[in-house]
Order: C-alpha cells, then sequence, then structure tokens
C-alpha cells in the first residue's frame, strides 16, 4: 500500500508507506493529489523541481507539503507525483504535474499540520503520518 | 482516559492535572458531550491548551467543539499580556526535580544545597504520599533567566515539593560541572527547555558559571544591598561635604547605575543619574593628558543615607589622602556580606579577564592609590581586603607597589596593587566572588570561567591519555599497535610523541583561542541571555532517590500558534427582495452569484492583486476596498474592528504568503466555506432583530470564508520561526509551538496575523461586492446591507476580568465567536445597546442562527460563545455512509436548491456529519453566553 487516509472528524490524516524514506515522500505527494483532485487522476504534462531543508523528519514532511500546497495557490500547478531524493534533512524532487487551471472542482488544502505528524522507521521500511487543514 | 465530571448543567470540567496550569471547561448539554467524549483527542486538546504558560482562567472549548490541531476547534484561551517574560526557573538548570546535594544561587550570592531548603519555614498543603506539596516561608529570592530580556533577574520561590524514590540521572558537561536529575526535568537547551530524558551526550545546555559563597546564614536585603553597594562606592564613587550639603556620586556604565539605582529604590533612597562631559587633566609619572570624556554619574542627596554611609565606615572627601579600612561590620560580617562588599568593590575596581597569550590569562589586579605617607594604611586596606579573600577560599596572591605621580597637593603618590594568582584563584575568584554592578565584567568572568574549566577538562584528558600510551608500552603494545587502539581519540602525532618521549603535556593547538571563544559566546548571550556548554556523559544513577520541587515565581506567557490562523469568519447581509420575486429566479441567480464568487481553488479569482495593492490590502484590510470603490462607508461601520485591524504590518508577511494570496482576493476557498441565500424564519427576539435589521420571512446571505493561502501560510512561516527560537520539545503538542506575546518574534507575529486578518475582512467585502452586483442586476431596486462581519479564527488584545481584577488578555478564539454583552465600545454604535451580533452556521442546507453577545459570557466563557455546528463525523466516514443522492433529496425535501463545487464536495459537508446546529445553539442560549436572536432557513446554497 502507497497510502492510506484514515478517520478525522474535521480535517484529512493520512498514513503513507514505503521501503525508504524518499519512497514515503514520494507517496505523500500521491495522498495529497489524490485527496486534492477528490480521487481522479492528474495529468503529468509539466515538470518541476523542488529542494526542502528541514531541521529534523518532521520539519521535513510539513516543508514538503507546505511546498506542494504553495505550488498551486501561488503557481497554479497541481501536483500529481513526484521523484524524490533524500540526504539528512535535505530533500530533492522532480514534481510532475498539470497547469490547474484545468481542473474545476478542486478540494483545496488550506495548510499543513503538526498534529499527530510521525516519520518513522519501521521492519517494513519507513512510514508517515500527518493531518492536513482542509 | 481524560477524566471529565460535570459540574452543573451544561457545564463540564476536566480537573487540573500533571502539567496543566488551569482546569479545562467545556460547555456542552449532555447529548453533545456523548459526541464530545467519543474522540478523546478533543479532551487531549482542551488539556494541552491548559499547560501552556500564562494561560488564565480555564482552557474552554465550547458546545460545538471538535478535534483540531494543536487547539481544538471551538477552543479559547486567554494568556496574559503584560507580565511578559519566560522565566525558566533557574539558570542553566531548571529547578525542578534535582536532588537534594544541588547547590542553588540565590539572589544575593549564596549557594545553598536544594535539600536544605526542605529546613525552611513551610507549610505543608498536599500531601499525597509520594509527593509533598509545601509553601515556603522563603527569605531566599533565587537568580532565574528571563529569557525575554535575556538577563538574570531574581524571582521568588513560592512552592516546594519533595518526592522520595525517584530514578535519577547525571549529566557531566565538557567543563566537568555534574548534576543529578530526573528524566522529566527540563533543562534549557538553544531550542528550549527539553526534559533530560530527551537530551544525549553532545547537546548543549545553558549554565551559569557562577556560583556563589556556599553559606546558609541568612543575611537581610538591606544589609546585602548595603554591603555591595558600601564596596563598590568605596572604589567608584565620591564622597563630599561641602557648606554643610553632603553630596554622594557613582560612576560607571549607564545599565550598571541602573542597577544601583534599583536597588538604592529597595532601601527607599531616590538617586539620578546625569550624563556629564567632562574636561580631564592627568599627570602620571610618565606624561600630563588632557581629555574629554563623557560619562553617566549617578548622584544622591539624601541627608539621612549619607549620614548611614558615613556611620558605616565611608569615607568623606579624597579617597587618595586619607585612612581608609574594611569597616568592621564587613569584617565580621557573615560570609555572604563579605563577598557582597568585596564584588561590590571588584565591580568597581578590578581588571576585567583578558589573556596575555592564546589561552592564558593575565593575573587580576585591584590598584589602589595613596599618597606615599599613607603607605602603611595602603598595606593595611589591601590586606583587609585580602583576609576577605582568605576567608572565602582564595589564598594565592601578592601586593605590590610603585611610585606614581605627585598630586595636586604637591605630594608624592603611590599605587598599590593586589593580585591574585594563579589559574586555580582565578576561577574561584569568578566563580565564586563574581561582579556586581558591572555587568560587563559579570559576563566575561561567567566566559572566562567556562573556557577555563574547559580548558583544564581537555588539558586531563590529554594527561590521562598520554598515561594510558606509557603503560601501554610497558605492558608491550608495540607503536603501531598503539596508534591503532588510539586513532579514534586522539592524532596519531601525540600517540608518537608519548609513545617515544617523556615530553609534558600542553594544550592542543586545535583548542580555540579565548578571543574566539568570546565571540561565540558573545552570540549565545545575545540570543539567549546564558551561555551553553556540551554534555559529555549521560548515565542512570543507581538506587532511588529523593528530589525536591521549586515553584519559581515566573510570568510566562505566550502567544500560542497553530491557533490563531485565518481571521476566518462569517458576513450577513441583509436584501430587501421578496421572496416570492427571488424564488422564480433561484437557478440563474445559484449560476451567476457562483461565478461572481468562485472557489478559486487553483484558479484564482478575478482580482489578480499587484504586488503594491497586495502590501495596501494586508495594511489596510476593508479600507482598501473602499478606496477602490469596493465598499460602502456603512460596510465598513458594520464591520469587526471596521474590517482593519491596527498595528498590521505587510512587512511580516513573507513573500512566499503573499504570493499565495494575490491571486484569491474574492475566492470562497473548498471544505466547509460556503454561500448561501437563506430567509429569516423564526425571531425570538423582536426588539434585538430590530435593531440588526432582521425581520421575518426577509431574504439575507451568508458569506463564510477567511484570508485564503496568505492567512496559512503566515501560520507555517511563523510555527517554523518560533520553534527555531523557542523550541517545542517542552510542549504537549508540536502544533502548540508559542512565543511570549512580547518577545520580537511575538510581536512580529501579532502584525503578521492582523495583516492576514485584514486579507480575510478584504476578502469578505470583495464578496459582498460582487454578490450586491449579481443581486442588483437581477433586482435593480435591491437594497443590499451589511449587518455584520466577524470573525471567528482570531487572536484579540481584550480586557476581561481575572480573579476579581480587570486585566488585558490576548484572547484566542479557534473557530469560536466573540459575544460581548451591551455597552463594550468595541460594538458598533448601532449595536451598542443590545450586544454584538453572533452568527452561527448550521452545516450546509440547515439552519443558521443570529445570537445576541451577552455579559454572562464576558463573566463566564472570555466572551466567546460557539461558531457553527461543529463535526462529528470524519469526511471519508460521511463518504461512505452517505450518498449523494441521499443529500439531494433531503435538501430537496426541506426546499432548499444546491449548485455544490461537486457531489462529493456535497456529501462532505452533509447535515448528518455535524452536531445538531439546533442543540448546539439552544446550550449557547441557555448557558446565556449567546442569546438566540432570529433563526435563518436556507433557500440555496452556493458553494465555492
Amino acid at each position: 500500500m502507497q497510502f492510506e487516509f484514515l478517520e478525522h472528524t474535521a480535517d484529512v490524516k493520512f498514513r503513507c508507506y514505503g521501503k525508504t524514506l524518499a519512497e514515503v515522500f514520494e507517496n505523500v505527494s500521491r495522498a495529497l493529489s489524490h485527496h486534492t483532485n477528490r480521487g481522479e487522476a492528474v495529468k503529468t504534462t509539466q515538470t518541476k523541481e523542488l529542494s526542502v531543508e528541514g531541521t529534523d523528519h518532521q520539519n521535513l514532511l510539513y516543508n514538503f507539503i507546505d511546498e506542494i500546497l504553495y505550488l498551486l495557490d501561488a503557481e497554479n500547478f497541481l501536483v500529481a507525483e513526484a521523484s524524490v531524493s533524500i540526504e539528512g534533512n535535505n530533500l530533492k524532487a522532480t514534481l510532475k504535474g498539470d497547469d490547474s487551471k484545468g481542473y474545476d472542482n478542486l478540494d483545496h488544502i488550506k495548510a499543513a499540520t503538526y498534529a499527530e505528524m510521525y516519520v518513522k522507521q519501521t521492519s517494513k521500511g519507513w512510514e508517515a503520518q500527518a493531518v492536513v487543514d482542509v | 482516559m481524560v477524566e471529565i465530571k460535570k459540574i452543573k448543567e451544561n457545564v463540564w470540567e476536566i480537573p487540573k492535572k500533571g502539567k496543566m496550569h488551569v482546569p479545562g471547561r467545556i460547555f456542552a448539554s449532555d447529548k453533545l458531550m456523548e459526541t464530545i467524549a467519543a474522540d478523546q483527542k478533543i479532551l487531549e486538546q482542551v488539556g494541552n491548551v491548559a499547560q501552556l504558560e500564562g494561560i488564565q482562567g480555564q482552557s474552554l472549548a465550547l458546545s460545538d467543539c471538535h478535534r483540531g490541531y494543536g487547539f481544538s476547534i471551538g477552543g479559547v484561551a486567554g494568556f496574559h499580556t503584560d507580565k511578559g517574560v519566560i522565566s525558566p526557573g533557574g539558570v542553566g538548570y531548571d529547578i525542578n526535580c534535582l536532588t537534594g546535594d544541588a547547590e542553588i544561587l540565590t539572589e544575593f550570592g549564596q549557594s545553598i544545597p536544594l535539600q536544605d531548603f526542605a529546613a525552611s519555614t513551610t507549610v505543608s498543603l498536599i500531601s499525597d504520599g509520594a509527593r509533598v506539596l509545601q509553601k515556603l516561608n522563603f527569605l531566599h529570592s533565587l537568580q532565574t533567566l528571563n529569557t525575554k530580556e535575556r538577563s538574570m533577574e531574581s524571582q521568588k520561590a513560592i512552592g516546594f515539593t519533595t518526592k522520595d524514590n525517584a530514578q535519577v540521572f547525571q549529566i557531566t558537561l565538557s567543563s566537568g560541572q555534574q548534576i543529578k536529575a530526573t528524566g522529566d526535568h527540563p533543562f534549557l537547551t538553544q531550542t528550549g527547555m527539553v526534559p533530560l530524558e530527551k537530551i544525549a551526550k553532545g547537546d548543549r545546555v545553558g549554565v551559569h558559571m557562577f556560583k556563589g559563597i556556599a553559606s546558609q546564614a541568612p543575611v537581610s536585603p538591606n544589609q546585602a544591598i548595603m554591603a555591595k553597594l558600601f564596596g563598590y562606592l568605596l572604589g567608584d564613587g565620591s564622597f563630599t561635604k561641602a557648606n554643610g550639603k553632603t553630596q554622594l556620586w557613582a560612576y560607571g556604565e549607564r545599565k550598571d547605575l541602573l542597577d544601583i539605582q534599583k536597588d538604592l529604590q529597595r532601601l527607599d533612597v531616590s538617586s539620578h543619574i546625569y550624563t556629564r562631559t567632562r574636561d580631564h587633566r592627568i599627570t602620571t609619572k610618565y606624561e600630563s593628558r588632557h581629555f574629554r570624556t563623557t560619562h553617566d554619574e549617578l548622584k544622591v542627596t539624601q541627608r539621612a543615607f549619607c549620614d548611614l554611609l558615613e556611620e558605616l565606615g565611608m569615607p568623606v572627601g579624597n579617597k587618595t589622602r586619607q585612612r581608609i579600612r574594611v569597616p568592621r561590620w564587613i569584617k565580621n560580617g557573615p560570609k555572604a556580606i563579605k563577598r557582597l562588599f568585596l564584588a561590590g568593590f571588584f565591580g568597581a575596581e578590578m581588571s576585567t579577564p583578558k589573556t596575555s597569550s592564546k589561552t592564558s590569562f593575565m593575573c587580576p589586579t585591584v590598584d589602589h592609590n595613596k599618597i606615599a605617607d599613607l603607605t602603611s594604611n595602603a598595606h593595611d586596606f589591601l590586606g583587609d581586603v585580602a583576609m576577605l579573600l582568605e576567608d572565602l577560599g582564595i589564598h594565592k596572591y601578592r601586593i605590590s607597589q610603585m611610585d606614581d605621580h605627585v598630586n595636586k597637593y604637591g605630594e608624592g603618590t603611590r599605587r598599590f596593587r593586589l593580585i591574585i594568582l594563579g589559574e586555580q584563584s582565578m576561577v574561584r575568584l569568578w566563580q565564586t566572588i563574581g561582579f556586581e554592578y558591572n555587568q560587563k565584567r559579570s559576563q566575561m568572568a561567567n566566559i572566562a570561567c567556562l573556557y577555563v574549566l574547559q580548558k583544564q577538562q581537555e588539558n586531563a584528558y590529554r594527561v590521562r591519555l598520554s598515561q594510558e600510551i606509557k603503560s601501554f608500552r610497558k605492558k608491550g603494545g608495540t607503536i603501531s599497535e598503539a596508534r591503532k587502539r588510539f586513532a579514534h581519540r586522539i592524532n596519531k602525532r601525540f600517540v608518537e610523541r608519548h609513545y617515544y618521549e617523556k615530553v609534558g603535556q600542553r594544550i592542543s593547538l586545535d583548542f580555540p583561542s579565548f578571543e574566539t571563544f568570546v565571540e561565540g559566546k558573545k552570540v549565545e548571550l545575545a540570543k539567549h541571555g546564558c551561555l551553553f556548554d556540551t554534555i559529555t556523559h549521560v548515565e542512570p544513577v543507581k538506587g532511588k532517590h529523593t528530589v525536591y520541587d521549586f515553584n519559581v515565581q515566573e510570568n510566562h506567557n505566550f502567544v500560542a500558534n497553530g491557533f490563531i490562523v485565518s481571521n476566518c469568519g462569517v458576513r450577513l447581509l441583509t436584501t430587501t427582495i421578496p421572496k416570492e420575486a427571488l424564488m422564480g429566479k433561484r437557478e440563474e441567480l445559484i449560476q451567476e452569484l457562483n461565478k461572481a464568487v468562485p472557489s478559486g481553488v487553483g484558479r484564482g479569482g478575478d482580482f489578480s492583486l499587484s504586488k503594491e495593492d497586495m502590501e495596501d490590502v494586508l495594511n489596510k484590510g476593508s479600507h482598501w476596498a473602499k478606496q477602490k470603490g469596493y465598499a460602502t462607508d456603512e460596510d465598513i461601520d458594520k464591520t469587526e474592528d471596521t474590517g482593519i485591524i491596527q498595528g498590521a504590518d505587510a512587512k511580516e508577511v513573507s513573500d512566499k504568503a503573499k504570493k499565495r494570496g494575490r491571486g484569491q482576493l474574492g475566492t470562497l476557498g473548498s471544505g466547509n466555506h460556503f454561500l448561501e441565500l437563506q430567509e429569516v424564519e423564526t425571531v425570538y427576539d423582536e426588539n434585538v432583530a430590530k435593531t440588526f435589521g432582521l425581520e421575518k420571512g426577509q431574504i439575507c446571505l451568508m458569506i463564510h470564508t477567511g484570508s485564503r493561502g496568505t492567512g496559512h501560510q503566515t501560520c507555517s512561516d511563523y510555527i517554523h520561526k518560533m520553534e527555531n527560537e523557542y523550541g517545542w520539545k517542552h510542549l504537549p503538542d508540536r502544533e502548540l509551538t508559542c512565543a511570549p506575546i512580547k518577545s520580537d518574534l511575538g510581536t512580529q507575529y501579532r502584525k503578521a496575523m492582523a495583516a492576514a486578518a485584514n486579507f480575510a475582512f478584504c476578502n469578505r467585502q470583495i464578496i459582498t461586492h460582487q454578490v450586491r452586483k449579481v443581486l442588483q442586476e437581477n433586482f435593480p431596486e435591491a437594497d443590499v446591507k451589511v449587518v455584520y462581519d466577524i470573525a471567528h479564527n482570531i487572536a484579540k488584545f481584550e480586557k476581561h476580568v481575572v480573579d476579581g481584577k480587570e486585566t488585558e488578555l490576548c484572547v484566542h478564539r479557534k473557530g469560536a465567536t466573540r459575544s460581548f454583552g451591551p455597552g463594550r465600545k468595541e460594538i458598533p454604535e448601532d449595536y451598542r445597546e443590545v450586544g454584538c451580533p453572533i452568527f452561527i452556521p448550521g452545516s450546509m442546507g440547515t439552519y443558521s442562527y443570529v445570537l445576541v453577545g451577552t455579559k454572562e459570557a464576558e463573566d463566564i466563557s472570555l466572551a466567546s460563545t460557539a461558531h457553527g455546528a461543529g463535526r462529528v463525523m470524519s469526511r471519508s466516514q460521511a463518504k461512505r455512509d452517505i450518498t449523494p443522492e441521499h443529500v439531494k433529496q433531503e435538501l430537496a425535501a426541506h426546499g432548499v436548491a444546491i449548485k455544490a463545487g461537486s457531489v462529493k464536495g456535497m456529501v462532505e459537508e452533509a447535515p448528518e456529519a455535524y452536531k445538531d446546529v439546533n442543540e448546539v445553539v439552544r446550550v449557547s442560549d441557555e448557558l446565556g453566553i449567546g442569546k438566540m436572536v432570529v433563526r435563518l432557513k436556507p433557500i440555496a446554497v452556493v458553494k465555492g
């Protein structure tokens, strides 16, 4: 499983899995895309390079989500997926996505939050959880 | 399980426990409580907020509360604004759950083992077996770090706890200092207070090198202040009598004179500080120099104080020409008094710590000038000083003398010098005596002390290594084996030298020079107000120990972040359109309104702002809209704070946040934001309804949205800044990251938050303009008026009564509406007699309510009531359990038309996913924290 959405009364909570930390972040981008376009696929007509720094894994995840939200609001770039590499707390990603103006009915994510967030290594690889404000 | 108990009808309490500063309080009926308590996370969040420093009264949650992030949604809390400091209690080490041998530094430089405080006069307050909480009848104030002012200050200890059978850990620092504490005991780190269990080897913790004198004989504050003042004045004071008038002057840096002034005030002695420019001519044995300087001088003329000083032995007139001895009251006084006198005298007269080479210090010296005739008195005086030093454990010193200039009376003078010898004496001098009324020297002594101790540790380590290498050779180890064995501890060259040669140990060339060290430490001092040292070991201590805990009087106070986001709010408009006419055009209107007020997600709206306009919107809010012709005077008057929060500053909003918002003015966003046409269905209070301009059957329009991307980005930006500056590990939830309200960062945040709120006001105003345009195109006669515009996601400075006293609080309302009763000046004039309007929108397609604010709300709920229905069902559950058809049928059955953004969006916001708004409003009405005025029934839902 790449990601799953969990119960949360008011906001959107999801958990992502991966063999590596980078793979988990790739799945975070998929989960965000899945929510924003209400489960429909987003076309991959454009790419964007992204570089994010963090003070720790949680902070890195927060900033990564934050950047993806920023791109939609400020540059009308709707992310479909990302290929990610991570060294320490520095992340580089190539984002694939589409011009959001072609999408009618997006469900906006307002902000990343630290609520119930974790990034951890498990016996099977890596796992991360986040709640986003919608 | 979080404990919760019902206090009375509609009022529940989470008792104060653990780290909570205040209890939690939830306003809900039994029925609503069932759904609230089903999600323990809500109760936890209410409890977490109660742990934030500076919270007053209770951590509140209103009847519509549900799980949020950091705070619960529907949460309200007020924080003290004025006493604004974060005081970690102790310096370096916070005083909490330490073992009894920890030495605690008091206000007047005494260090007392923690366990001895247990012998102070105490009154037991609570005893629950393992823990005993006692109130101290306390003689000592303790030294604390005021992290806001970044300086040391003294604070009273007001409580004392002991606990037996605790597991403790010992930490050792690179300067060799050690302390034992429990795992939950917080230590100051560069990212805030962190419990010991989360600190590891290599982390850095705050330290204060000054230890003071190990002496417990109590000294009175007056006696203590007199001793240090006397010492300082004997050095840098001038005491003269002329024409029966006595004058006392003290010279020094302005900030030090201010400290003297403060102490004098404690003795009820008034003083003035003057700035003077003086011409000087100084003749030394080498040359005569003329120069001009500007000095600050403190003057005291109070006769009684001058007489007292004279009685205590202060020489009157030129000090170089008369006999001076250290007075008996000091020589025979307790050690603390001796120290205070010396520290005051050294603050005026002793050299500042400095090095003569890269790592070695010059000997500290005190110069004393006297005319040659008084040579023996000079020796006596410096002898007195030396005896005091001896009493305080400093035994290596010498006294030298040399001839100096001839004074204006033609007398030859001599300079006598007391020189402290050796590194050990130096460290002891700086650690136990230190300097009073000289912040610069105190600071340098603090830094120098840390430096010397670290250097000594490093040296000792190298000596040990040298011995190990030599004994390794003795046991037959070869040089290559030795190189390998010690490779991870020291360089190869060291191993070779100490393997083959009988060389002495010298400090590593890599060890920083004192100069470099000082530069680094000055940065720490400027940023945190204290020095940091690295942890070299943390290890559990065997056995069970008794630990002690102080409650130090602190004035904590934070802006809680993650709480105040976007000035999300609600605006209600009234129209004069007859219902029949509207119903005839309902479908077209929905389409047109939907076009004029887009959701804007991923597309933006029609009002793309230039960079300059964006700045203006942030600074001016609705007033920008008025300038551009998008608002009437009446619109502005009927908006909370007239649509502009004072103190907003666009400069504090990041470019990123601005960029996110520039295309979003006039858009709703998605989620629960909406635009709804409604009809006044029931009137509960004719008089108030009339005042608000509402009557039965009237068509209204409700707008619910906020500051869009700008607000969210601003929140994220400041969460990061605050966690970098103040840390988060001490908080129950990272989302509760915060900063002191009046700190630089707290101030910047308030300015940025106000700017984001202004964007929201302006956003709702632009939407009003668009709605008005559409309605008037269809009904040219229609008058569209603003009833009111309220923010329900914002922090505001307001006056409230706390414990019977009017206090200014920073009230955070996260998904809660302000409820002010009649008379408050914050309410628009037209409504001031009845109270402020409150809008509580229900879920999509259900009733919404207009309420009026009350005096009761000011008394019991920090002038707040609910803001909506409050969710009970997750979005994913709604998607699973509710079908779009069902929602459509339900709405149709109630006569509500809809043009939702999507079928899916509709389902998530379906009435079943929310609490019953009628119940939420009923609780508010019954408690009296918001009284029902009218009920609005939806006619058409125009989702974003």
